[in-house]
């Protein structure tokens, strides 16, 4: 079975704009031999200008890329411009027979797959695990006991002065709290710095934030006393970590799985990347995480508007998002809808709930059938016939609504949406990938 | 006053919060608040109070809905196009006239999302408009509503309305687009409203009439030439110089009478010599018909000369060929035996390229100069066959010296032996090497030649050299391919 992408989602997976340019030019029948590609995966030779042709595959369960060439960007523009082709003239991959160096590296692929599921957890050492949580616990408390005086001096003062106190300020208190083992709790608190100094409205947004920073305070003092979803919500927010294996030990949920939207935001030289997926049959709305640093691509590269069958595990929370994914059981296919909420009224509703589960919920995903964006003095929206929610200027999403009702997926970060991704007429449009104006 | 306005003040100011009760569920739990010593107490209710209103707010109301815009029937183009578009907004902005013109002509519309980056590449680039407009449909204005950068997109659009209630700029766009299909009635709307119009808006009406003109607007033009501001009457006189026939023309051609003559010279009196008598004073006549008394700063001509030039480029040059009795060519011969040679072909290059007198033009491109702008006015006045055939001459003998003037003299889309031509005269003359200073003409030579040649090139030549060219041209070719293929389905 072929399967088709677009050269739109192509140039999602480049790792930047020069390799997406670079393999453009490389899509072209002269360079390639040997294409072929079998539904799991699809190949190729690409001559390049050395003696022996680079041998280019990807296999769909990923989508995962592998050339011979020397190249350190991942994926490389050969991979890419396999892709590009295959978009361009799917006509040149005739449904063939794997050759053998195909097959080893799938066969090998799922063999990793297979031992990292079938993994012996590794014998820890129980006693001095304990101990170190321990110890943790007691310097994260003591950072946290410093963290509310501290607040509790800001607050005497009054925030009004807070916007000219300078990062400095903000920032020393931060890395107390690293030093306290606190890195979660630590950038709530530099981010303080960048509210202070965020325009109109930031006094809403200052007060709403050293609202979750005192929560986090009290409820990290009764621990135990709450229940154990909101225990985990608590500890992830202060930055314990929690291992993937027990992630992945939880119980798996399967699903068809909707690659909805997608958002990479920049934080110094690390690059994070949200991908949102829909579950069909659950209802289920979940978060893949993934980083990268400098010119590096992300290791998980869905396509948004695609879809993909998929069990995965959600890291334990009141509210669950983030989730790993245990197994890719098939290819991903094209979508060409989206799914979601009927209202914003609904939509709304969600937040809420989430919200309240969990008060330290900071990216959730939006997805709505008939809405449309309207854009009024300066404040945009997104609006059905009773109620709406604010969004970020999108002149993209304006020119495919027209005023006409419109599917779309987005990113609610508590105080506006912003859209990634727009369904209309039976077509899925990356809002990412329009040329931003 | 509302709990979370009373957190929110002792928050800013300082202060424990009064902590009224207001009848919900956090009543009971503020009661305890109250027992707690202040700085805890305040940032306690600050927890609670912005958790538990945040996680209860109800949605915004509805917003006012746009009107929808209008349907566009054209078909969308395909994923290959719209790729190719994204390209072109990122960084192939040099054939994006192309592109959207090869789109209109295959009569399909521009992917939505696209849309405000070709509106924004049209709104920094006035020549990409026309074909911007057209790609975006009813969207193009529609967007405008609401980005008013874009609102010469309802020029295209305009209707009688613009010309009542619009700026300037909407008003001269609508007098142009009229004048391609009404000019009369056109012309009766400017002289509707002359006596209320600005100076700045009576040249721009002036200018608009520019398309389509013809010997009905001469009464129009020639009544302006009296006109309260100077740059309104050069810009009448700029018309009725460009005027076959008219009045304004006449009076040149008899002001000139007598004054350019063809004698004979040499031995046996068989060689032409054009001889001039230049104006020896400029009177008010004249200055009404247009003519300049100062030469602009910079050229180096005498004011005698610079009022003869100026006269004689408002008459149709086939003028001199009736009146003197011999051919272009040998015109042009007679005027380099005498001393007037400068003036005589810069008169005549400027009233072929006003008059569009294709004869002329090709006899001057043979006595052109590379690399100065009237050389580059002179071939942008031809047609496109004619100026392939005199570059492609001039390539033959001196391509060093034209092959970098070939892209900014022939700015046409050019023929496939044209291309092969230019391509063939860049090959035999590659830079010697990496310090050659002819290096930087060819790169850009070719680099803009990449987008005027033929897309049916099959074989581009091979090197180092022309890897940029081959890029560009096969991308070009992709991009003419998914369109063409699309129109055919």
């Amino acid at each position: 079975m072929a399967i088709s992408v677009s050269a739109q989602q192509v140039s999602a997976l480049a790792p930047d704009e020069a390799s997406a340019k670079a393999a453009r030019a490389l899509a072209t029948p002269r360079p390639w031999s040997g294409l072929g590609q079998d539904g799991q995966a699809i190949w190729g030779a690409c001559q390049g200008s050395g003696k022996v042709p680079y041998l280019t595959q990807v296999d769909w369960a990923g989508p995962a890329f592998k050339c011979s060439c020397p190249s350190r960007k991942f994926p490389c523009k050969h991979g890419l411009a396999l892709l590009f082709l295959l978009a361009d003239q799917p006509a040149l991959y005739a449904d063939s027979e794997r050759p053998p160096w195909v097959k080893t590296w799938i066969e090998s692929r799922a063999q990793r797959a297979e031992t990292q599921n079938s993994k012996e957890p590794t014998q820890v050492d129980e006693g001095a695990r304990a101990k170190r949580t321990e110890q943790r616990e007691g310097r994260v408390g003591a950072g946290l006991d410093l963290l509310d005086l501290w607040l509790q001096d800001l607050v005497q003062q009054g925030l009004a002065s807070a916007p000219g106190k300078g990062f400095p300020f903000w920032d020393q208190q931060a890395a107390r709290l690293v030093d306290a083992q606190a890195p979660g709790a630590a950038r709530l608190v530099r981010e303080l710095g960048g509210i202070a100094v965020s325009g109109a409205g930031w006094q809403e947004r200052m007060v709403s934030a050293i609202g979750r920073l005192v929560l986090l305070i009290r409820a990290f003092r009764r621990l135990e006393k709450l229940s154990p979803e909101t225990q985990a919500d608590v500890r992830s927010t202060i930055g314990f970590p929690i291992s993937q294996d027990e992630v992945l030990s939880s119980p798996a949920v399967r699903d068809k799985w909707l690659v909805a939207a997608q958002s990479v935001t920049q934080e110094d030289r690390l690059r994070v990347q949200r991908t949102w997926l829909a579950g069909r049959e659950s209802g289920r709305s979940a978060l893949l995480l993934d980083f990268a640093v400098g010119n590096a691509g992300f290791k998980t590269s869905l396509i948004p508007g695609t879809s993909i069958g998929a069990e995965l595990c959600f890291f334990p929370g009141a509210a669950p998002l983030r989730a790993l994914v245990k197994e890719m059981y098939d290819a991903p296919s094209q979508e060409s809808e989206l799914i979601g909420c009927q209202s914003v009224a609904e939509s709304h509703m969600q937040l809420c709930d989430r919200l309240a589960r969990n008060p330290w919920i900071e990216a959730q995903p939006v997805l709505l059938r008939s809405v449309v964006p309207v854009p009024s003095a300066g404040v945009w929206s997104i609006s059905d016939a009773s109620a709406s929610m604010p969004c970020l200027p999108d002149y993209a999403l304006l020119a495919i609504s027209g005023g006409h009702p419109i599917d779309l997926a987005g990113e609610w970060d508590g105080n506006v949406l912003r859209p990634l991704m727009a369904g209309i007429a039976g077509r899925l449009a990356n809002l990412r990938q329009a040329v931003p104006v | 006053m509302s709990l979370r306005d009373q957190v929110m003040i002792s928050a800013m100011v300082g202060g424990a919060p009064a902590l009224e009760p207001e009848g919900s569920a956090l009543d009971s739990l503020l009661r305890v608040l109250t027992q707690r010593p202040i700085p805890q107490r305040t940032l306690d209710a600050i927890a609670l109070v912005t958790a538990y209103t945040e996680a209860g707010l109800s949605p915004l109301p509805a917003a006012q809905l746009p009107v929808p815009c209008a349907d566009d029937s054209r078909h969308i183009c395909g994923p290959s196009s719209a790729g190719h578009c994204r390209e072109l907004l990122t960084d192939r902005r040099g054939l994006l006239r192309e592109w959207l013109a090869l789109l209109n002509a295959a009569n399909l519309r521009a992917l939505e999302e696209l849309l405000p980056g070709l509106l924004d590449a049209a709104t920094g680039d006035r020549t990409l408009r026309k074909d911007a407009c057209a790609a975006a449909g009813p969207r193009g204005p529609w967007l405008a509503q609401f980005r008013p950068e874009w609102l010469w997109t309802r020029a295209a659009a305009a209707d009688e309305t613009a010309w009542e209630t619009g700026t300037q700029a909407e008003r001269a766009a609508f007098l142009e687009q009229l004048r391609g299909s009404d000019p009369a009635r056109a012309r009766g709307l400017v002289e509707s409203t002359w006596a209320e119009e600005s100076a700045e808006g009576r040249r721009q009406f002036v200018e608009a009439l520019t398309v389509g003109l013809g010997p009905e607007d001469e009464a129009f033009l020639e009544k302006t030439l009296d006109d309260r501001s100077v740059a309104v009457r050069r810009a009448a006189a700029e018309l009725l110089g460009s005027l076959p026939d008219s009045q304004l023309s006449q009076r040149m051609a008899q002001r000139l009478a007598g004054r350019i003559r063809l004698e004979k010279t040499g031995l046996l009196g068989s060689k032409r010599v054009i001889e001039v008598v230049p104006f020896e004073e400029i009177d008010a006549a004249m200055v009404r018909d247009g003519i300049e008394k100062k030469p602009p700063a910079g050229l180096t001509v005498g004011e005698r000369a610079w009022w003869t030039e100026q006269a004689m480029a408002c008459i149709h040059p086939s003028h001199w060929v009736n009146s003197l009795g011999v051919t272009e060519p040998q015109l042009v011969e007679a005027a380099k035996n005498g001393e007037w040679a400068a003036l005589l072909l810069e008169g005549w290059r400027r009233a072929a390229i006003r008059h569009g007198a294709h004869e002329w033009l090709s006899t001057l491109a043979e006595q052109a100069v590379p690399g100065i702008s009237a050389t580059a006015e002179l071939f942008r006045g031809m047609q496109p066959e004619a100026r392939e055939t005199a570059m492609a001459s001039w390539l033959d003998k001196e391509p060093k010296a034209w092959l970098p003037q070939v892209a900014i003299c022939c700015d046409h889309p050019w023929s496939l032996p044209f291309t092969r031509a230019v391509l063939k005269a860049a090959a035999r003359n590659l830079p010697a090497g990496p310090t050659d200073p002819f290096g930087y003409h060819m790169k850009s030579l070719l680099r803009a030649s990449a987008l005027l040649a033929s897309t049916d090139l099959t074989a581009s030549p091979e090197g180092d050299d022309f890897a940029e060219f081959t890029d560009i041209l096969s991308f070009r070719r992709g991009m003419r391919q998914a369109l063409q293929n699309q129109e055919n389905r």
